[in-house]
Parts: structure tokens; C-alpha cells; sequence
């Protein structure tokens, strides 16, 4: 099979064309036009683009709320995925005992909120964080007895709307992560368990030096995918909080579509997107060692 | 292994008790907000009937609503051509990745380049993009956002279906190809008919992807190419926001992928553990 190798460009070359066309393509459109700005020509009487440098990049840098989105994305993406590991680890590993009717039925139910359109998620949340008349609020002044004045403030407050920004994720990416280590736990050899368990270890040892070494590449894939969806978060905050407290949690992506489509500035929109480019480019840099070692794991032809 | 059987029972109450908070409490919630009037949408009443007169009219409205059937066919269209488009290009793609070496490079870096369309973010893509459409006249159009979602999800699925093609033993394409089978011929007539599980459930996570894209669709149409997610979104009217509308329009916009993913589970989750572990 090995003698007719680049036939298989028959095969790939389709999609590879597709995305360099539809994704790379704007994308290095963008990267250019960063260092452009547009300007009125006299002689041919339309907009004509020109030359400026670093110019658009400078003015990302003199608008705080812009730079802000970055400190407000980051933190979010790092908080929430975090906590979706965590509570995606924990429930994983109560449902992996169970029976086969049992984990069929844990997996069924949890893989709601990951097939729901997240604007819809973050439209539904509303009502669940709405001051006074809210799920949340309501329930805290009913069953603990939280005086009005001192509910939170999900949609007016920072902190509290940074907060029910983060739980909608958490909420929606949990199951994601719960579904993969819970098929990872049960493709995992179940004699290296037995032999550790003869050897005398306790359950908790077991699972702290054998389950969870054994995890680690799926841990750090997950790890890996969920961060680079959160850093590219949307319609979360779109669809709840509108961005607001005022700007507060607008995110990188929210600015740039305002910055391209209200205030029509595709200078300073390429200069976003530009850098956001570098960030995630950086990114896949830093993890390339781990995505090789992971597809090395996987046949090569 | 008495001890044993009491900690899987505890187990199983744990998670009982998560899914009870999780899932049941918000869904139910959901659904008894979509039958309120609304002078009862902003009290914390459940029980309809018993605590409050439920009513239809939130339904009623919104099935009745014109922009609601145009952006459930607009969705119905744009996932379902993504999803072909996909499956047409992806998988000899991903077939291709699975088999061959692909010089100069190694396969392994074609994988790379597909995986690396996985970082890039849909609003610096969507942005140019809306621009290009406008340009070509195809803005509002559902052919533009068929052609993003194709380029946003193509990745995903090569993934997918690659990982079903490196599970069918390669003696089985050598026999077909020393029976006379042309390689294209083998690939529809021998390999595809083994990797259909796998191929299902790229079709599904595919489907599924489209139907919940919200910056595309909200970056290249408008209003006669809108898909049911941005229905979503236009749940405001100048009174605010109707919460029994948004109740209605929400269960609507989430029925489809979860009724098909709760029928289906197996591919479904088949096809995110894939993309996500063998990725």
C-alpha cells in the first residue's frame, strides 16, 4: 500500500482547500488588515485603505474596557474550566461502579446540557439568576431565609454576574468532561487495579497512583479543548448579561464583532482578532509536544 | 462484598441527587415558566394547576409565529447540508489521513493542520467573512452559512471519522484490492460500509454542532437566512424580556438535538469521546 502514498492527496485534498479557503484565508485577511486604516481619496472619491503601522494596535491598548475583556476572558475560561475538571472527574468516578444500566442512564441524563444551543442555555439562565423573583435568589430567601436586600445581585452586580457567567459554563461543559473520563475510566485495564489491589494498596491509593496516572493524557486533552473553546466564549455572556454590568463581562470575541459591526472599525477589529490569533497560535505551540505524543498514541500509516 | 455493594449504592444516590439538581430542577423549571401568564412568570410558583392557571398562550404565539417555521426550516436546512457537506468532504479526508503517508509531510502533520482549525476562534473567521458575503451578495443568505459551518466543523468530523477508518483492519481493503476492486471502489463499496458507526455518529455531532452555531449565524444573516438560535435571541421586545417567550422559544430550539441525542446516545457519545481522545 505503501508505493502509491501521495494518492491519498486525492482523498484529503477537498477538505484541506475548504478550510484553507473559508477559515485560513479570512483569518490572514484579517492579520493584514490590522495595519491598515481606511481614509476618504479626493481624487477617486471612495474610502481607500492605507498604510498605518501599529496605529490600530496602539488604540486597543488606550481603551481599558478592551483591555479588560482579556483579564475577564482569561480568568473565566481558567475558573470554569478548572471547576468542569474537578466536577467532571468527581462524578465520573462515582458513576464508573455502577452497573451497565446505571451508567448508561448517569451518561443519558448528563448529556442534556451539552447538546442544548448555549445562547439558548444562557437565554433559559436568565430566569434562574433574575433578582428576587430568580430560582436561585428565590430559593435562598425561602429555605435560608436571605433577606431581600442582600440577594445577589446576578445581573447588576460584577462579581455576581462574573459568578452566573461562570456556573452557565460549568453548568454546559461539566457533562462534556464527565462523558469522556467516565469512557476513558472504563477503557482502562482493570488487572494493573487488581494487581495494586493484591499488593495491599487501599482503594484511595489506588486510585490516587494508578486510575489517575493512567488518566493523565485524557485529563490534559480535555484540559486543552475545553480552555480553547472558553477563551473563544460568546454566547454565554451574550445571551445572560448582555456583557453588562456596563462592559464588565464583555468578552474578547463579544468586542470584536461590536468593534467590526456597531462601531464599524475593522481597523481595530483586525488588530483584536490579530492578537487573539497569537494567543491561541502561542497556545498550540506550548502543547504541540503533547498533541504529537497523544497522535503517536493513535496508528500512524 | 458488602461494603462494596453500600458504596456503589451511595454512589448511586450521589448521583441521583446531582442529575435531581442538575437536569430535572432547571428543565422542569423551564417548562412550567413556558406556561405562565405573565403576571405569574416572575413569582417562584411551580406546581401549575395547583399554584398557578397555567396557559398556553406563550405556545400558542410563538407556533404561531411566522419567523418561527422560517427559522426552524433555515436551521433544519443549514445543519443538514453541513452535515453532508461535511460527510462528502471529510470523510475520504479522514480516510485519506488514516491510510496513507501524504508526502512530503507525514500524515500525522496533515492531522496537525486539521486540528490546528480547532483553535481558531468562529468570530475572527466570521467577521471577514461577513464581509466577504456582503461582497458576493450572499449575505442572509443559508448557502454563506452553509459554506462556515462546513469549514467550522470539518475539522471535528475528519477527526471522528479517522478514528472509526483506523479501526477496520487493513487485510480486508488488501483482499478487495486483490479481487479487482478499483481503490475507489473499495473505499465506497468496503470500507464504508464498516465505518458506518462511526460515520453515524460524525453525521450526528456534526448535525448537532450546526444546529447550536450562534456567531456565524448571527454575523452572516439577518433575518430571511436567521436560524432557530438567534429566534433565541430575539425574544426581546421593547417590554424587556418575556420570560414565557423565552422559556417557549428555548425548549424549542434545544428539542431537536436532544430528543436525536437521547435516541442515539451511543453515537453520539461515540462521536465526542473520539473527537476529543483521539484528537
Amino acid at each position: 500500500m505503501a508505493r502509491r502514498d501521495s494518492q491519498g492527496w486525492l482523498f484529503v485534498l477537498p477538505a484541506v482547500i475548504w478550510l484553507l479557503a473559508v477559515n485560513v484565508g479570512p483569518a490572514v485577511y484579517m492579520v493584514g488588515h490590522s495595519f491598515f486604516a481606511p481614509r476618504y481619496s479626493e481624487e477617486r472619491g471612495a474610502s481607500v485603505r492605507r498604510w498605518v503601522g501599529l496605529e490600530n494596535y496602539r488604540r486597543f491598548f488606550a481603551e481599558d474596557q478592551l483591555v479588560h475583556s482579556i483579564w475577564f476572558t482569561v480568568g473565566v475560561a481558567v475558573v470554569s474550566v478548572a471547576a468542569e475538571l474537578a466536577l467532571g472527574l468527581l462524578f465520573a468516578v462515582m458513576a464508573w461502579r455502577a452497573t451497565a444500566f446505571g451508567i448508561r442512564l448517569w451518561r443519558g441524563l448528563f448529556a442534556v446540557p451539552m447538546l442544548m444551543a448555549p445562547v439558548a442555555v444562557a437565554y433559559l439562565a436568565t430566569t434562574v439568576f433574575a433578582h428576587e423573583v430568580g430560582v436561585i435568589n428565590g430559593l435562598l430567601h425561602r429555605l435560608l431565609g436571605v433577606p431581600f436586600e442582600s440577594l445577589p445581585r446576578w445581573r447588576s452586580d460584577r462579581f455576581w454576574a462574573t459568578l452566573a457567567v461562570i456556573l452557565v459554563e460549568v453548568w454546559q461543559w461539566t457533562p462534556f468532561c464527565f462523558i469522556v473520563f467516565l469512557a476513558a475510566l472504563a477503557a482502562q485495564p482493570e488487572d494493573l487495579r487488581e494487581a495494586a489491589l493484591v499488593d495491599g494498596a487501599g482503594e484511595w491509593q489506588v486510585f490516587w497512583h494508578v486510575t489517575l496516572p493512567c488518566l493523565r493524557p485524557v485529563l490534559l486533552t480535555v484540559l486543552l479543548l475545553r480552555l480553547i473553546e472558553a477563551l473563544k466564549l460568546f454566547d454565554v455572556p451574550y445571551g445572560l448579561t448582555r456583557g453588562g454590568p456596563g462592559t464588565w463581562t464583555q468578552t474578547y470575541s463579544m468586542w470584536i464583532k461590536e468593534v467590526a459591526f456597531t462601531r464599524y472599525d475593522m481597523g481595530l477589529a483586525s488588530a483584536m482578532s490579530t492578537m487573539l490569533l497569537l494567543a491561541l497560535t502561542a497556545l498550540g505551540i506550548a502543547v504541540l509536544p503533547l498533541l504529537r505524543k497523544q497522535l503517536a498514541i493513535s496508528e500512524e500509516p | 462484598m458488602g461494603s462494596g455493594a453500600r458504596r456503589r449504592l451511595l454512589a448511586n444516590v450521589f448521583l441521583a441527587a446531582v442529575v435531581f439538581i442538575w437536569i430535572i430542577l432547571p428543565g422542569v423549571w423551564t417548562i412550567c415558566q413556558s406556561l405562565k401568564e405573565p403576571r405569574d412568570v416572575h413569582t417562584l410558583r411551580w406546581i401549575p394547576w395547583l399554584e398557578y392557571e397555567p396557559t398556553f398562550a406563550a405556545w400558542r404565539e410563538n407556533l404561531g409565529d411566522p419567523q418561527l417555521l422560517r427559522t426552524l426550516g433555515n436551521s433544519v436546512l443549514v445543519a443538514s447540508a453541513t452535515t453532508v457537506l461535511v460527510l462528502v468532504v471529510g470523510t475520504p479526508a479522514a480516510y485519506g489521513l488514516a491510510r496513507f503517508r501524504l508526502p512530503p509531510f507525514t500524515s500525522r502533520d496533515t492531522l496537525l493542520f486539521f486540528l490546528s482549525q480547532r483553535f481558531l476562534p468562529p468570530v475572527v473567521v466570521a467577521v471577514p467573512l461577513a464581509v466577504a458575503v456582503q461582497s458576493v451578495g450572499l449575505y442572509d443568505n443559508v448557502v454563506g452559512l452553509i459554506v462556515a459551518h462546513t469549514a467550522f466543523f470539518l475539522p471535528l468530523g475528519v477527526l471522528i471519522a479517522r478514528g472509526a477508518f483506523l479501526d477496520i483492519p487493513r487485510d480486508l481493503e488488501e483482499a478487495a484490492l486483490v479481487d479487482g476492486c478499483t481503490r475507489v471502489q473499495m473505499f465506497v463499496r468496503v470500507v464504508l460500509p464498516l465505518a458506518l458507526p462511526g460515520i453515524a455518529a460524525t453525521a450526528l455531532v456534526t448535525f448537532g454542532f450546526s444546529w447550536n452555531e450562534f456567531v456565524a449565524a448571527l454575523l452572516l444573516t439577518q433575518y430571511r437566512a436567521q436560524t432557530l438560535p438567534l429566534f433565541v435571541a430575539g425574544s426581546e421586545d421593547t417590554w424587556g424580556l418575556d420570560m414565557a417567550r423565552v422559556a417557549v422559544r428555548g425548549l424549542i430550539a434545544v428539542a431537536p438535538p436532544l430528543i436525536v441525542g437521547l435516541l442515539v446516545q451511543r453515537f453520539v457519545v461515540r462521536g465526542l469521546v473520539m473527537g476529543a481522545v483521539k484528537g
